[in-house]
């Protein structure tokens, strides 16, 4: 468990899969706004605006987000913390002291369910942090392996 | 004194409740009948406001009666134990154990039939509801009680301090001071604005307060004037306000917690142990900053205050120089224990042209908005220019043996002395811009008040982040 840890490629899929849902629920919104638009009468140009953000969109979140993300995405467990390194534009670099950690559970959705992955969730008393779309075998490891690590440093305490 | 039987709050909690709902009511009503108006129709819908106040009246007495007849509780002998509710009812034991601080306050009406509402906060019982509130029990009841669940716990959990007991009381002349520049002008401003806001047209017939129509056609020159008179209202509610809290304000330490006296009308009483204090701030805002003036605050795990995440007031005016001193005897760490790095100077442009964006973006928008000159955005620039630079200025951050320092600047200059255990999460954040100036931000979140809190300082020298990172590694 220990050393730096990249997510599996098939997470990349999961999260065009979610670009996808966002675009069509964007989709939508934009097509409710142009029956608004023609009924009230709207400036026309709310429409076009926002119909030209939705284009540039599409490659973005189906084809550069996702691989970015992977690319910039680790995790490493260490005995004493956790590190998690996320983000696109900006990176976030995450340390959580195996002591603070609360609770930690795997959650599951359909998605991921379908690609036999699942998201690991820490939480402390003050933050909650998400190991996203990993097999979920080793979602299960994990989860362990963190529990023992927290047990070890309660009783040090 | 042990308390064997169960025993409810006292009649007057009835009363309690009924004050509240007329405080509850009491804008709503203003505003409901003068914006309502004059006329019969006007006056028919001022009616039906006047059923709704007495229908929230009512409701207030008869929640006042059902609780009054269905909370109970009594002390045992480890713990307190709470009954409530009719239809669900709730049968709750809390342990001395999990009770963190108490806060004992009188206002005036409990005053006069000699009693007190003392809320008891409690470390995550049921529907995260951390307080427990007997709203109307006397004084020697509340005295026993902190006896009974408080003493002891001290006694078991906390080391007793080194240095002898420590005790503050402000002066009048302090607690004035402090009332003239404290922070309360800006919500004072906001709310003397939306009075405006609502009222111009009843304020231009009675005392010849221009209407915004008005405003919006006048010069320059008027429209700053008539703000400054918005200002000065508004200064003179804050220091009312701040002089109520705060009047009579005494501070003492003895066996490891902090006691906190405050209040004229409603005296407040408030015990936070030391072992509890996650970070304490000292907020210089811009008018004690000019005299060399600070308040400083406790960020507790335990809170005091009613609202999540309401930092504590440990000294609401203390000079800057004597800060060290004071924090000292009341065994807290001190910023001048704690070496502090600058921003490199990189930052300072990042500081300077962020700052200037935003200030272009505001007066673009009002300009816009209030369809004035454009030349309306140009004291927006400066000032947001200089507040750039001040901010860049006064950021900092350093560490000592187990404490962390971050200072920082968003409206105040607030500084922020962590203990490294009390640290729940490090964050540090880095844009593709700031890896090539070879900067980063760190934030830090602690629990505070039962929610998090969390503090942040942009771009720090990338060079301390595996420093800082080791530093928080250790044990």
């Amino acid at each position: 468990m220990e050393g730096r840890n990249r997510l599996p490629i098939s997470a990349i899929n999961v999260w065009r899969m979610h670009g996808l849902i966002e675009l069509i629920i964007f989709g939508i919104l934009l097509c409710i706004e142009l029956v608004v638009s023609l009924i009230w009468d709207w400036p026309i140009w709310i429409f076009g605006l926002l119909l030209i953000i939705f284009i540039l969109y599409i490659p973005l979140c189906y084809v550069f987000f996702p691989k970015l993300r992977w690319k910039q995405f680790f995790y490493e467990i260490k005995n004493d913390e956790i590190d998690i390194q996320d983000g696109l534009l900006i990176i976030k670099h995450t340390l959580i002291p195996i002591v603070k950690i609360q609770k930690i559970y795997i959650s599951q959705g359909p998605i991921l369910k379908k690609l036999d992955l699942a998201n690991v969730t820490i939480n402390t008393a003050a933050s909650e942090e998400t190991i996203p779309a990993i097999p979920y075998k080793t979602a299960q490891g994990i989860r362990k392996y963190i529990s023992q690590l927290v047990t070890v440093a309660d009783e040090n305490e | 004194m042990k308390m064997s039987n169960f025993k409810r709050l006292h009649i007057v909690s009835v009363l309690s409740e009924f004050l509240k709902g007329i405080r509850r009511v009491i804008l709503p009503a203003i505003i409901a009948y003068y914006i309502g108006g004059k006329s019969e129709q006007a006056f028919f819908e001022f009616e039906y406001s006047k059923l709704i106040i007495i229908v929230c009246l009512g409701i207030s007495i008869l929640y006042g009666l059902y609780r009054y007849y269905t909370f109970k509780y009594k002390i045992e002998k480890n713990g307190i134990h709470i009954k409530k509710g009719i239809f669900i009812k709730s049968d709750t034991y809390i342990s001395k154990e999990k009770i963190k601080s108490f806060e004992r306050s009188r206002a005036v009406i409990p005053r006069i039939f000699g009693l007190e509402q003392m809320r008891i906060k409690v470390e995550g019982i049921e529907d995260n509801n951390p307080m427990i509130n007997l709203i109307a029990i006397s004084r020697e009841e509340a005295m026993n009680i902190q006896g009974e669940l408080f003493e002891d716990s001290l006694k078991h959990s906390v080391k007793k301090s080194e240095l002898p007991p420590a005790s503050i009381s402000l002066s009048k002349k302090s607690i004035f001071l402090s009332a003239l520049t404290s922070n309360n002008l800006i919500p004072a401003c906001i709310t003397v604005i939306v009075i405006y806001y609502q009222f111009n047209a009843y304020l231009n017939e009675r005392i010849g307060v221009p209407t915004i129509e008005l405003l919006k056609d006048s010069s320059l020159v008027s429209i700053f004037s008539w703000i400054s008179v918005v200002i000065l209202s508004a200064w003179v509610l804050s220091i009312v306000q701040t002089i109520i809290r705060f009047g009579s304000f005494s501070l003492s330490l003895s066996d490891g917690r902090i006691n906190i006296t405050q209040g004229i009308f409603e005296k407040k009483e408030m015990m936070i142990k030391i072992e509890d204090i996650r970070a304490i701030k000292i907020e210089e805002n811009i008018f004690r900053q000019l005299f060399g003036f600070a308040c400083i605050y406790l960020e507790s795990s335990s809170g005091t205050e009613g609202k999540a995440g309401v930092s504590t007031i440990l000294h609401p005016f203390l000079k800057v120089n004597d800060i060290p001193l004071f924090l000292h005897s009341f065994s807290l760490p001190s910023p001048s224990l704690i070496p502090m790095h600058k921003l490199p100077s990189i930052s300072k442009y990042r500081y300077v042209v962020r700052n200037t964006i935003i200030g272009c973006a505001i007066g673009i928008t009002l300009a816009v908005f209030l369809q004035c000159k454009i030349s309306l955005i140009l004291p927006f620039v400066i000032l947001y220019f200089f507040w750039g630079y001040l901010s860049y200025k006064d950021a900092a951050y350093g560490f000592f043996d187990s404490h962390f320092l971050l200072r920082y600047r968003h409206l105040h200059k607030k500084t922020i002395i962590f203990n490294r255990k009390h640290i729940e999460t490090i964050y540090f954040y880095q844009s593709n811009m700031q890896r090539r100036s070879k900067v980063l931000s760190i934030k830090l979140t602690i629990l505070s008040n039962i929610s998090k809190k969390k503090f942040k300082l942009a771009d720090i020298s990338d060079a301390h982040k595996k420093i800082i990172h080791d530093w928080y590694r250790k044990k």
